[in-house]
């Protein structure tokens, strides 16, 4: 691959693999080294798949297969932080972002990135499916559950 | 127009789902008119805003860098790597030196006096 191409392919999915690694994994550091573990496999792939579905699918696989090897190697209890996805510290947004996140904790990690490929990149459940190696349904279910868990945890807490 | 039956409701899903992506006209117009229905929708409203609060974070600039420069001076997988990672040009490497082998020392090993 050349390096264009790299850049190319770097340029169009980097922020949405790296939310995906963040929501998977809740953790910052792991979602630093993930991403680099998935470009560099990228990089050394002879074989790119030429079609941007194709080629969506083929990254989030291996960003899927990165995570899996990380809590496999990490034997341990990885820590969730509380502050991804906060912009500002110290503001209302942040309070709330805050709260978001740490009731997010609640949820599996496939939940966690099943909301996040439908809720915040809005990707139906045929293409979650097809991201997450899932059936449609399966993926329907993920978000039904994980979203009824987070709503149960907000009537819990009166919020 | 309402497309439910008195006493029939949407279910849990589908009211989630009209509130996450805007269901269909049908069940959007029965939530309207029905209490137990509109609260359950006002609940997953709510945690659609949840976690809607939560920002999509940009990729750190060193993780970035760190990235582009290992591509940039790392080398990708030139034919020849690929080549050599191949597992059936393996095998006939393997076969390959096999073969030499018999030619250069088996025959003069089995060679009968």
């Amino acid at each position: 691959m050349d390096g264009s191409t790299f850049k190319h392919i770097y340029d169009r999915n980097a922020r949405r693999l790296y939310n995906f690694i963040l929501w998977t994994t809740g953790n910052r550091s792991a979602g630093d080294d993930i991403l680099q573990t998935v470009f560099m496999k990228v990089w050394r792939s002879a074989a790119v798949p030429q079609s941007e579905n194709e080629q969506t699918a083929w990254l989030y696989a291996i960003a899927r297969n990165a995570c899996i090897d990380h809590f496999r190697s990490a034997r341990k209890f990885v820590e969730y932080n509380d502050n991804i996805g906060v912009k500002e510290e110290n503001s209302e947004e942040s309070d709330d972002g805050k709260t978001a996140w740490r009731q997010l904790s609640q949820l599996e990690e496939t939940e966690r990135a099943v909301v996040y490929l439908h809720l915040k990149l809005g990707y139906t459940y045929a293409e979650i499916g097809r991201l997450m190696s899932m059936t449609e349904n399966n993926a329907r279910v993920k978000a039904f559950r994980a979203l009824r868990k987070l709503r149960d945890v907000l009537i819990r807490k009166g919020l | 127009m309402n497309y439910f039956r008195p006493g029939e409701h949407p279910s849990e899903e589908q009211l989630m789902e009209l509130a996450v992506t805007g269901g269909p006209p049908d069940i959007r117009e029965h939530a309207d008119a029905c209490a137990p229905c509109s609260d359950i929708l006002k609940e997953f409203r709510r945690v659609k805003e949840q976690v809607d609060s939560v920002g999509v974070e940009d990729v750190p600039e060193q993780v970035r860098l760190s990235i582009l420069n290992a591509a940039r001076h790392g080398g990708g997988a030139g034919f020849l790597q690929e080549l050599f990672l191949n597992p059936f040009f393996i095998a006939l490497a393997v076969a390959i030196v096999v073969i030499l082998l018999y030619f250069l020392v088996g025959s003069e090993v089995f060679r009968s006096p």
